[in-house]
């Protein structure tokens, strides 16, 4: 046991003499955070929304005040006088256009149905379909409206079942709550695998792997003195990153640390067998570069952290569960908003332990190998 | 400025890369991998979720408004409960992701009052799908509200949708892919070739030969250069033939944007190279960097313009976020300089502004 901790020494003192090192691995994740955290948000937001209001009336005039009320658009209203609407949406200007034909008002009072255009950059399909909600949803808010007031010329008996919304465990919505564990998982993820097989690649390209089997140690103990250091580092950037999104972002943490500590040990034990396999998978820190950036951006578009896996066709969502990440966001979340114990997460954690053993019992049976070979 | 000094330089570094079989592999293998599966994984409509419905008014109304919301396609109806305080523990066992609660007092209301209430409770854990159901309820119960009322709606509503009219989403996602893995192979192949040389001390060897500083850094970008460019086209060709993404524009224009965008990418390998001084940093330093800003920071998915003011100024400075408005503007809408000229100056500046960083903090180190 002694020669492992002069081993986990040795790592540390290599880490801690490197002023560059540290700060990308504690100053650039923590700005990320910090910047990132607000970033994400699927809503539609400011979007530019061109008006041509051919008709002008004080009804017209009203429904383009409903746009322009609401934080989802900024309406622009000379969108007629500058030109071609269509050639302005293919030049990139704006991505949303309502057009409201002349004599709208007239039309709605002999009932004759107006038609309102609604045209919309496709590209972004989900920006799409959320911005032409609101559209929508604006619209028949003003129709309700108008007919409640009085201002259209109809039979009023119309009945409004009015949805009272609430959100639980997240009640102003605040997306920074869902990508904040999110972003520490990544982050997580990088620090730890990156740098284990970094470090063990680095010390087979200068030779120094050679030296270290001619000495007493057990494989085991090279693998634990290899990988203890970095597991020390991913706890203590794991305690950073929490304080740093408990204190600024006010994330909240309902469920328990005790519990929270424990799951980001396994987690962590994943992702350094990880960086223990790729190790023995690759000659160059190059590659060991490339094979862990592949590993990882695959986890993290997988994971569910942008977008629900339950969008992905049947063969990936297959995929997403030998995922690590995946697991361990939902526990996050779930842990730090509604504060779940494992009589709910057990079916999470029993996965991510299992994963975690398979490539803990794969990359160390790799490594003896390779080490003999 | 080119030389005869330069050309073995840059035969040296084209050695080097065709040397290393296995990370040629990888490099012209995982992109196409990742590509094949993202294509088909990245899909933003947020449909099926799971929903539970608690009907304390059991009325014929009420039922006709259940059918309404099992019948669209953003719900799944999962669960139906009696009592309305079992909805935290649905919640809490993720059973349900939304709720509704229509109260025992609803179709009396309906007929009274004219306005009646629904409880509508969303899991606000994940704040996108939470808005998102939020949005379709409200707005189905709006629709119903009028066309129960036996109103022919008064104004009819057409909606067009241009440039993708089947909300294709991988047509979306495919260009995204592309710049995003470009910026990330070309920042990462740069980042550790100068200061790989550092490590093993040759730099200092060609240091006392007569080459300059700048034919150093550009001798070591442009055989990247060739390579890089080499999977952007391999990644494209791969992109349009299985996913069939349309390709509206011109391919001439494409590859001298994408040329100029891998130029840019490299160029903050290069800077990140001469900042550091082993390869470990330099790796990291590469990956911390490029990728979450380029996946989140750059429209690849979120929209810039929903961002606070500020970041949208950050967002500024990430390349992925100009060629992103490039490639998409090319491919699904035709695009050309006309439009374009605006990201395309904008992704130089910053290109020219990693490379003049790179190639002072070069010069210091002599």
């Amino acid at each position: 046991m002694r020669r492992v901790l002069h081993m986990v020494r040795k790592e540390l003192i290599q880490v801690f003499r490197d002023v560059n090192m540290l700060r990308v691995i504690f100053v650039v994740p923590m700005i990320q955070l910090f910047v990132l955290g607000y970033a994400i948000t699927t809503d539609v937001k400011n979007l530019k929304i061109l008006v041509c209001d051919r008709d002008n009336s004080s009804i017209s005039r009203g429904l383009v005040d409903r746009f322009s009320y609401t934080e989802y658009f900024i309406v622009d209203r000379e969108a007629c006088a500058g030109g071609n609407v269509e050639k302005r949406l293919f030049d990139g200007d704006a991505v949303l256009a309502l057009v409201i034909p002349g004599d709208f008002a007239h039309d709605m009072d002999r009932q004759a149905r107006p038609e309102i255009q609604i045209l919309i950059d496709g590209q972004n399909s989900n920006t799409a379909a959320v911005a032409l909600g609101y559209c929508n949803r604006i619209l028949l808010e003003f129709i309700r409206d108008s007919l409640a007031a009085g201002n259209l010329r109809f039979k009023r008996s119309v009945r409004f079942i009015e949805p009272v919304s609430r959100a639980w465990y997240n009640p102003e919505l605040k997306s920074v709550y869902y990508m904040i564990p999110g972003i520490i998982s990544v982050i997580l993820t990088i620090v730890t695998m990156l740098l284990t097989s970094l470090a063990i690649v680095k010390e087979r390209e200068i030779g120094t792997l050679d030296q270290l089997m001619v000495t007493p140690l057990e494989p085991w103990q090279i693998i634990a003195g290899k990988t203890i250091p970095f597991a020390l580092l991913g706890f203590l950037e794991m305690g950073v990153a929490m304080t740093f999104g408990v204190l600024w972002f006010k994330v909240p943490v309902a469920g328990s640390l005790v519990l929270l500590a424990a799951l980001s040990a396994v987690f962590i034990m994943t992702t350094l067998s990880l960086g223990i396999f790729i190790s023995t998978l690759v000659d160059t820190q190059q590659q060991a570069l490339f094979a862990a950036w592949f590993i990882l951006v695959t986890c993290i578009l997988l994971s569910g952290f942008f977008y629900p896996i339950s969008n992905m066709p049947q063969w990936v969502r297959v995929i997403t569960l030998a995922n690590p990440l995946r697991y361990f966001i939902e526990i996050l979340r779930e842990l730090f908003l509604k504060g779940a114990g494992l009589s709910v997460l057990w079916p999470e954690i029993l996965s991510l332990g299992a994963i975690g053993l398979t490539v803990f019992v794969m990359a160390t049976a790799r490594f003896r190998t390779r080490v003999w070979e | 400025m080119i030389n005869s000094r330069f050309f073995p330089l840059m035969r040296k570094e084209f050695i080097h890369i065709a040397r290393d079989r296995r990370s040629l592999l990888i490099l012209f293998l995982m992109p196409v991998l990742m590509m094949f599966v993202f294509g088909y994984a990245i899909n933003m409509d947020v449909k099926h979720i799971r929903m539970g419905i608690c009907d304390l008014s059991r009325t014929p109304t009420s039922r006709a408004l259940i059918e309404a919301v099992s019948a669209s396609p953003y719900f799944d109806v999962t669960v139906r409960y009696e009592d309305p305080r079992l909805t935290g523990e649905l919640f809490r066992r993720r059973e349900i992701r939304a709720a509704v609660i229509i109260p025992r007092e609803f179709a009396r209301d309906l007929g009274a009052s004219g306005v009646a209430r629904i409880g509508v409770i969303t899991d606000g854990t994940d704040a996108n799908t939470a808005t998102l159901a939020q949005n379709y309820l409200e707005g189905l119960f709006l629709e119903r509200s009028l066309s129960a009322g036996g109103v022919e709606f008064p104004v009819r509503i057409k909606s067009r949708i241009l440039y993708n009219p089947d909300m294709e989403s991988s047509h979306f996602v495919v260009p995204g892919i592309v710049a995003l893995l470009l910026i990330m192979i070309g920042a990462l192949l740069t980042s550790v070739t100068i200061v790989r040389e550092k490590e093993t001390g040759t730099l200092e060897q060609i240091l006392v030969s007569p080459i300059r500083g700048y034919e150093v850094v550009l001798g070591k970008a442009l055989p990247y250069l060739v390579l890089a460019f080499g999977i952007a086209v391999f990644i494209i060709i791969f992109g349009c033939l299985w996913f069939h993404v349309p390709m509206l524009g011109s391919w001439s224009w494409l590859t001298l944007f994408c040329i100029i965008y891998l130029f840019t990418s490299l160029a903050i390998g290069l800077m990140i190279s001469t900042l550091v001084s082993t390869q470990q940093v330099a790796m990291m330093l590469a990956l911390v960097a490029t990728l979450l800003p380029s996946v989140m920071l750059s429209g690849f998915i979120f929209p810039v313009a929903s961002m606070p003011a500020p970041l949208r100024v950050v967002s500024r400075i990430v390349p992925a976020t100009y060629f992103l408005e490039i490639i998409r503007g090319i491919m699904l809408k035709g695009n050309g300089p006309a439009e374009l000229w605006r990201p395309v100056l904008a992704m130089i500046a910053v290109g020219l502004l990693f490379t003049v960083m790179a190639i002072r903090r070069f010069r210091l180190k002599l």
